[in-house]
């Protein structure tokens, strides 16, 4: 299961920049979590107006972005990864959202394939 | 007295060459700016070179963008292109350029500049080794007719065939590497749409024949059916987005695949669809004009040049708030989820086909003996999973031109003597051959 989190957020605060990234990764390598999880660090996930954003993604899945997080949604965050992982679409009416981040579910990105 | 040879080499890399070639063990060598030996590399070559220990991780061509905007500035919406004052708008470019060789990007084509120079000045001050950045082709403003501007304040106006050639001329004057013709709407401007197309077949071909004429390419934002026609039918070499390529227009681009590219900025319609809320653009109102339409069109476009050998290339756009710079690689997870590239053909197409349209094919894009050094050593197999691409943090090494963009410093190892050398990747790929 891949779990994108955001190294740059809040992106543009220089002085704060990426430590939001920093602690939730922290905060995640101190939980061991079930199933493997394949953590990217990527530049932005454009949600950045409200930052602390991470998204749950995988091959042929929808990619589902949270926003407005902190480091204590760190069990959360792995939580909606891995159910995420174990669902067929990758659609949040697919799997259960933890409850502490439904609140924070900002897009959903379909992987649109052809029509037919 | 001859100058030193500058010499690094990758010690047991998983070299993933771009020719198509499934990746396999062994080093490179590098020497001053170039590739000089790929799998086996002579110990006495190696002499004397600074050693980076590779331990399995992949060794690949830096990546190409297509369609680059280095002073597209992160902005929420269009008009913001236009509105940065040119001192911190220069100094936005620089930022871009250093971003894109961050991100592994050591070639990006121009797709146009919000004011007229700061391409230019950007690519001059790369190489001039003033600032980091890409191998970079200049553009300059696009061109666009009365009536058919997606952002009057950074266009270049012209109407008719003689104002398009004067437009070329200014532009050439300058010192662009290409010309940008701006053929058709967008749908985001809630006014001009996506499928009306605003160039005249006698304008493209007065813009493309003056261009030709001074030895520059012409690429152009196209997303109609006709539009893309246009481009074919007057040798416009670069077609941006092709979004409602009809099937004439299929037939024409897969007639002409030896010189075209088409490079769609695929990631500036996904985030616009679907990611743009944040900025006060939500979902709904993107299909409300449009934008899922054209996703699902284009998708559909897009596989099909693929079936047919049409050269498709990521990169595209990245720039506004939702396609921030940085997240270029993302293009490569569309083309493998979305247009049903094979994770090797996404890379090929960033990377060889990269050299091609920055018309240095026989040098740029491949980990071929006498290719420029520029290279990436990356934690991860790109092939089991594209978003590896995406985390800076596993582009170990960025490598331009044979120098060092990046480079921690834990992987140091002695230099190689050829009398005494240790077992080498090299030496384990020739006993495995034996």
């Amino acid at each position: 299961m891949t779990l994108l989190i955001c190294r740059t957020c809040p992106r543009y605060d220089t002085r704060t920049s990426g430590e939001f990234g920093r602690r939730l990764t922290a905060a995640i390598a101190d939980i061991e979590p079930e199933t493997a999880v394949m953590i990217r660090n990527v530049q932005c996930l454009g949600g950045c107006p409200d930052d602390g954003v991470v998204a749950v993604d995988g091959p042929g899945k929808a990619r589902v972005r949270f926003t407005g997080l902190t480091e204590t949604a760190a069990a959360a965050v792995l939580a909606a990864a891995a159910a995420h992982h174990a669902s067929t679409s990758g659609a949040p009416a697919e799997w259960e959202v933890p409850a502490e981040l439904v609140d924070h579910l900002s897009s959903v990105t379909v992987k649109r394939l052809p029509r037919g | 007295m001859p100058i030193p040879t500058s010499k690094v080499l990758f010690r047991n890399v998983s070299i993933l060459d771009s020719t198509g070639a499934d990746p396999y063990p062994g080093d490179v060598l590098v020497e001053n700016n170039r590739i000089a030996s790929v799998g086996t590399v002579d110990p006495d070559a190696a002499a004397g070179a600074r050693v980076i220990e590779g331990r399995g991780r992949t060794l690949m061509s830096g990546l190409c963008d297509a369609h680059t905007h280095f002073s597209w500035n992160n902005s929420a919406d269009l008009d913001g292109l236009g509105t940065m004052p040119v001192e911190e708008h220069l100094l936005f470019c620089l930022e871009s350029a250093r971003t894109y060789i961050d991100s592994g990007y050591t070639m990006c084509l121009g797709a146009a500049s919000a004011k007229p120079r700061l391409d230019v000045v950007c690519r001059d001050a790369i190489n001039a080794g003033r600032i980091p950045g890409p191998r970079y082709l200049a553009n300059g403003p696009e061109i666009a007719v009365t009536g058919g501007a997606l952002i009057p304040s950074i266009t270049k106006f012209a109407d008719g065939p003689e104002g398009m050639r004067k437009a070329v001329r200014e532009l050439i004057g300058i010192g662009v590497d290409q010309i940008k013709l701006s053929m058709t709407g967008e749908e985001i401007t809630g006014t001009l749409r996506a499928e009306d197309t605003y160039f005249s077949d006698e304008e493209t071909a007065a813009a493309v024949a003056e261009a030709h004429r001074r030895g520059k390419r012409v690429c152009a934002h196209a997303r109609s059916a006709e539009s893309v026609k246009m481009c074919v039918r007057n040798k416009v070499d670069i077609i941006y987005h092709a979004s409602f390529t009809d099937a004439e227009g299929m037939d024409m681009l897969e007639a002409n695949k030896d010189w075209v590219f088409v490079a769609p900025g695929l990631n500036w319609l996904v985030a616009t669809l679907y990611e743009a809320e944040s900025f006060g653009f939500p979902q709904e109102a993107a299909e409300a004009v449009g934008y899922k339409k054209e996703l699902e069109v284009a998708i559909e476009g897009l596989r099909e040049m693929h079936r047919r050998g049409i050269r498709v290339l990521p990169g595209g756009d990245y720039g506004f708030a939702w396609t921030p710079h940085g997240t270029y690689a993302r293009d490569l997870q569309h083309f493998v989820e979305l247009l049903g590239f094979t994770p090797m053909e996404a890379i090929i197409s960033a990377t060889a086909w990269g050299g091609e349209i920055m018309l240095q094919p026989d040098e740029l894009g491949k980990v071929q003996p006498g290719y420029l050094a520029d290279l990436l050593l990356v934690d991860g197999d790109p092939l089991a999973d594209i978003t590896i691409l995406q985390d800076h943090d596993r582009l170990n090494y960025i490598m331009k031109d044979g120098k060092f963009h990046k480079e921690p410093s834990t992987d140091e190892a002695p230099a190689p003597d050829p009398a005494n050398m240790p077992s080498t990747g090299t030496e384990r790929l020739v006993q495995q051959r034996a």
